[in-house]
């Protein structure tokens, strides 16, 4: 019997470690392709063993693809999507929460259909109206794209936690003489913070992890880092250094979001469906 | 306040979407300049009468059962690990659920690196069994599974973390009085678990296949649909359309038969989420 028992322990862990293996190891991998020398790279069999060296670094930085300014154009965009979503999402978020009006949940599950589109049935239209204002290849473009995938999970996700802060509090301060907006402001937005961090966090990912929109709508000036990293296909084979040493610094800020947002991860991923 | 954000998104969606549906009826390239002819409903019968289009429908579809079946699979076996508290619990799971906030087009480059003949480290981790070198991307056989695996890769995590969620928020005294009543394990899974766990497992289907359904990002880098159409899904067919031969009326149409296709999932969604948020 005990052994048995020690049995389905060492089966129990061994599962654990080959989940964490196959979830870690294609990220490991690519960025240990990003240390590695031209020659490592393509070796066959691959190096497992080897002197870490910057040159794909090097490369991404100073050579033909100057990196860092499409990381910072990412950086651009996202934050303007997001300051847009947390402003306009946390009104309306704060509209559906507190308000009773007809056809709410409507336009709650309207809101919600924006996100089921097909991206490129969106973007087919988006790139004549972008056109048409000559927005093209600019920020403001890409802003205003990315606010139709932050606008409704913001409101959807702060909505949520609007409806956890209990009415009593707003009621009191309504009887004490406070505006509807004194109350948003100084009451409800102070008290949702954890709220407004992670949903503007969740928000910053989403626009930063965005490809087609900035593929289409970008051309040089506004071009995003997503986009960036898959223009290394060369004529004869992608160079892969380089490649993962882009991937590599795109993924850092994400891995650190996630560990912060981790006891949000399901609340946010299920736009608040299911409270996790 | 909320107005503001109605009309903004009104402009964002509402806008595309009609202008969509005029585009869908009329004939109308990018590069030629010029004005748009009408053609009533031409665009919409050319794509019935295509047998490309119900490949592509095929191919979508496909993808988008395989990838959320085998996610929520492997979802569940690894929820269930977790079943019962462990040490180093939530540094293993911010760990494991890495893969699902990475940008899809990297989860493509990723993987397409694994993926590559010679130098890539699927075949040489094969070749130690003594099999030979599959070109995973380029034949029609494996391209379709390797793309759902990259996708399994990606997405499992997201299984997990709702299955887990909604295993630990089940009550305790029923397991105890199932143990009591002497329930097998079996049992206890099928009889209390899974009932019990029918609004969470519903609710990360339903988002996962509307997910998958419009998947782009990763068959793009991956593969761009090809070889051949064999791994071309509806986004990827209605990019091609429109940005690739700019025929936008045709690839407008064709976002009109996604969108019918979407609403229907979204309104099963919606009804399972009122059932949800009753009880």
């Amino acid at each position: 019997m005990n052994i048995f028992r020690t049995l389905v322990k060492i089966l129990y862990y061994f599962g654990i470690a080959v989940a964490l293996a196959l979830a870690l190891f294609p990220i490991c991998w690519a960025i240990a392709t990003s240390f590695k020398s031209k020659v490592d790279v393509l070796a066959t069999p691959p190096v497992w063993i080897f002197r870490p060296i910057l040159d794909s670094y090097r490369y991404i930085t100073f050579a033909r693809i100057a990196f860092p300014r499409y990381l910072l154009n990412s950086l651009i965009i996202s934050s303007g999507a997001t300051i847009i979503a947390i402003t306009v999402g946390s009104l309306a978020a704060y509209a559906l929460a507190r308000y009773r009006f007809r056809g709410k949940e409507n336009i709650a599950f309207w809101m919600l259909s924006t996100r089921m589109m097909p991206a490129p049935a969106v973007v087919l239209p988006l790139y004549v109206l972008m056109r048409g204002f000559r927005l093209i290849d600019t920020h403001l473009a890409l802003i205003l794209t990315n606010s139709i995938i932050t606008i409704p999970f913001a409101v959807w996700v702060m909505r949520g936690f609007f409806e956890e802060i209990p009415v009593d509090i707003e009621e009191a301060a309504l009887v004490d003489g406070c505006s509807r907006w004194g109350i948003f402001l100084r009451i409800v937005l102070p008290l949702s913070r954890p709220g407004l961090i992670v949903t503007s966090l969740f928000c910053m990912v989403f626009s930063w992890n965005e490809f087609l929109f900035a593929l289409v709508l970008t051309s040089t000036k506004a071009k995003t880092a997503t986009v960036a990293a898959t223009e290394f296909r060369g004529w004869m084979e992608t160079a892969w250094g380089p490649a993962c040493a882009s991937a590599t610094i795109i993924m850092i800020p994400i891995l650190v979001i996630t560990l912060i947002l981790q006891k949000y991860l399901v609340r946010g991923l299920t736009m608040g469906a299911v409270k996790g | 306040m909320l107005g503001v954000a109605v009309i903004i998104l009104l402009i964002l969606t509402i806008y595309p979407l009609l202008f969509s549906l005029f585009l869908s009826f009329h004939k109308w390239s990018l590069t030629k300049p010029g004005p748009w002819r009408f053609v009533g409903l031409k665009n919409y019968l050319s794509i019935i009468q295509n047998p490309v289009f119900w490949r592509i429908i095929l191919n979508t579809f496909i993808f988008t059962f395989s990838a959320v079946t085998l996610q929520f699979a492997a979802g569940l076996g690894l929820a269930l690990l977790f079943s019962r508290e462990i040490k180093g619990e939530s540094v293993l799971r911010s760990l494991l659920v890495l893969p699902m906030m990475i940008p899809p087009i990297l989860v493509g480059l990723l993987w397409l690196f694994m993926y590559k003949k010679d130098f890539g480290i699927i075949n040489n981790m094969l070749k130690l069994l003594r099999i030979e070198p599959i070109t995973w991307l380029s034949k029609p056989l494996t391209a379709m599974p390797a793309v759902i695996i990259a996708d399994t890769w990606q997405w499992t995590p997201f299984m997990f973390l709702l299955l887990l969620a909604g295993l630990r928020s089940l009550p305790q005294e029923i397991y105890e009085s199932s143990q009591i009543d002497g329930a097998s394990f079996w049992q206890t899974f099928r009889y209390v678990t899974l009932p019990l766990l029918k609004p969470v497992i519903s609710i990360a289907i339903i988002i996962r296949f509307m997910d998958a359904f419009r998947v782009f990002d990763k068959i793009f880098q991956l593969t761009g649909g090809g070889p051949g159409v064999s791994t071309e899904t509806i986004s990827l067919y209605i990019y091609r359309n429109g940005f690739r031969y700019f025929n936008m009326g045709y690839a407008s149409a064709l976002s009109y038969f996604a969108l019918i296709i979407i609403i229907a999932f979204s309104m099963i969604y919606v009804r399972v989420l009122r059932r949800v948020g009753e009880r």
